[in-house]
């Protein structure tokens, strides 16, 4: 039966066996859907920009974005708007500023 | 007459093996296409070496919210006993333009009305549920609306039984 079969990848370093193996111990294990990145790039924020989902999208998502400021060599947590098609950035960074944004599936 | 048989095998087999193979020294690594998996890990699809977040749920909804109602919670049973990680994202509404704006942001957000009255998006989880709640300005509170949102809720990999 389905619910009897499921492929579980230990983490790296464990020696048990797969079926001892707590949650934690396990890299992967299939009945769980995990974060897929559907997009993950970069670009300038000084100016306003409108990110085109290269693949069709369907909700729903989890997208993460972060603005890396040149100045201070951080990155912040930034709070960005998206539709189905596009992700929509609204720029206003000093030079060298840059977004960093990740698309997931989960 | 017969024939010795000789007792050796050459070359002879080691019965050990060198270096040995101890747990560091193994895992599964999965390579994004056109890379090899010796690259560095930003270059795999998968590595062993990390545990992937593991979804419990997710779902789109629709909050729907009535004039004169102050405010509106959406409550989402999870059930697992400790207070896990969460994504919420959902549209807002424009209260100078009253429209809402058919466009998803993380619900984690205030939109001012004047220096002082807001609208508050946000979202909190405790053991047993994900709360996803939006307040409304005494200006906002005068109109009615559907806002739709969506959520996800991962396993906290110290807690999944």
């Amino acid at each position: 039966m389905p619910i009897e079969h499921a492929l579980v990848i230990a983490k790296q370093g464990e020696t048990d066996d797969v079926e001892n193996l707590t949650p934690k111990q396990r890299a992967f294990d299939s009945r769980f859907p995990c974060l897929k990145i559907l997009e993950a790039d970069s670009v300038d924020a000084v100016n306003a920009s409108e990110i085109t989902f290269s693949a069709v999208v369907s909700f729903p998502l989890v997208v993460l974005v972060f603005l890396y400021v040149n100045s201070t060599g951080e990155y912040q947590p930034v709070g960005v708007t998206f539709d189905s098609t596009k992700l929509y950035l609204a720029g206003g960074g000093a030079s060298g500023d840059t977004y960093h944004y990740f698309i997931c599936y989960a | 007459m017969a024939a010795s048989l000789s007792p050796s095998i050459s070359p002879s087999v080691s019965p050990s093996i060198s270096p040995s193979i101890s747990p560091q020294d193994y895992g599964l690594r999965i390579a994004k296409s056109e890379h090899d998996i010796t690259d560095a890990e930003r270059y795999l699809i998968m590595t062993s070496k990390y545990p992937v977040l593991k979804l419990q749920s997710s779902d789109e909804g629709i909050m729907s919210f009535t004039a004169g109602d102050g405010g509106v919670t959406i409550t989402i049973a999870h059930n697992l006993g400790y207070v896990p990680l969460c994504f919420v994202y959902g549209e807002y509404f424009d209260t100078p333009g009253e429209v809402v704006v058919n466009k998803f942001s993380k619900w984690n957000r205030w939109i001012y009305q004047g220096l002082q009255v807001a609208d508050y998006y946000y979202y909190y989880a405790d053991s047993t549920n994900l709360y996803i709640k939006f307040s409304a300005s005494h200006l906002t509170d005068a109109y009615s609306f559907d806002l739709d949102y969506m959520y996800h809720i991962f396993y906290d990999e110290d807690e999944i039984a």
